[in-house]
């Protein structure tokens, strides 16, 4: 009977910690200052910032508003459409 | 119907006719009409995730609350200032601490009606064009965004 001999080959595998963006798309009903005022409200952004985004939104048909760690962006997308914006959510490329 | 600041920084509605009444029931009749699921729609895209199931479980039911809980009070200004002038002319004051949950509501029913009528952005509607009911939704939608203006130049708190 041939002897067996077992073998643990250690493997490493390191995942990087990619972060998600938080994407508010375009929708026909939305008033600019609203969407402005809303992404002042939940990332305290300035109205400058606020303004550019929702620019962006309204000519682009969708910004990336926010990118970070998954549950925040969680947090942040559940605030956003609770605030009546479509939203989504997507790994960073 | 009337809108006009108050001395308090809200808002005054002055409703003149039991039709003003009627069109005010209308918000949380159209934000409710069609079986429009508003929570479904602004979180439908997160369906492309792989937590879609979760999202749906256990986000939107918190979300489609908040919603209700705006219509609610919303109808209940309205219903209390209605039965307090008998359906004649009256009065509804929204103050500042309100003021998000008339304009969500107003939004509701926006979305509603777009999400049914398809309207579409910018004044490439030709009002001649759209059969009696759309017309009626669309005259209802250019009333709620003007209240919207209103409520977002006073601020939503």
């Amino acid at each position: 009977m041939a002897s067996t001999e077992t073998f643990t080959r250690p493997r490493e595998d390191t995942t990087l910690d990619v972060p998600w963006n938080v994407v508010v798309h375009d929708d026909p009903v939305n008033l600019m200052g609203y969407v402005t005022w809303v992404f002042m409200s939940i990332f305290g952004y300035n109205e400058q910032k606020a303004a550019l985004l929702m620019m962006q939104v309204h000519k682009l048909g969708r910004s990336i508003v926010w990118s970070g760690h998954r549950e925040k962006a969680e947090f942040y997308a559940q605030q956003l459409q609770a605030h009546q914006l479509t939203t989504s959510l997507e790994k960073a490329a | 119907m009337k809108l006009a600041p108050s001395p308090d920084a809200g808002l005054r509605l002055e409703v003149e006719s039991s039709a003003d009444w009627h069109l005010l029931l209308g918000i949380l009749h159209d934000a409710q009409g069609a079986g429009f699921d508003l929570a479904s729609h602004v979180g439908g895209r997160m369906a492309r995730t792989a937590d879609w199931r979760d999202w749906e479980e256990l986000v939107l039911p918190d979300i489609r609350e908040g919603f209700l809980a705006h219509l609610k009070t919303v109808l209940i200004a309205i219903e209390s200032a209605r039965l307090e002038s008998a359906s004649g002319p009256g009065h509804i004051w929204i103050t500042r601490d309100d003021a998000f949950h008339w304009y969500s509501s107003l939004n509701q029913a926006r979305l509603a009606l777009e999400a049914i009528h398809h309207f579409g952005a910018g004044p490439s509607i030709d009002p001649a064009r759209l059969s009696k009911a759309s017309l009626k939704a669309f005259i209802r939608i250019q009333f709620y965004g003007a209240v919207q203006s209103f409520l977002l130049d006073m601020g939503l708190g």
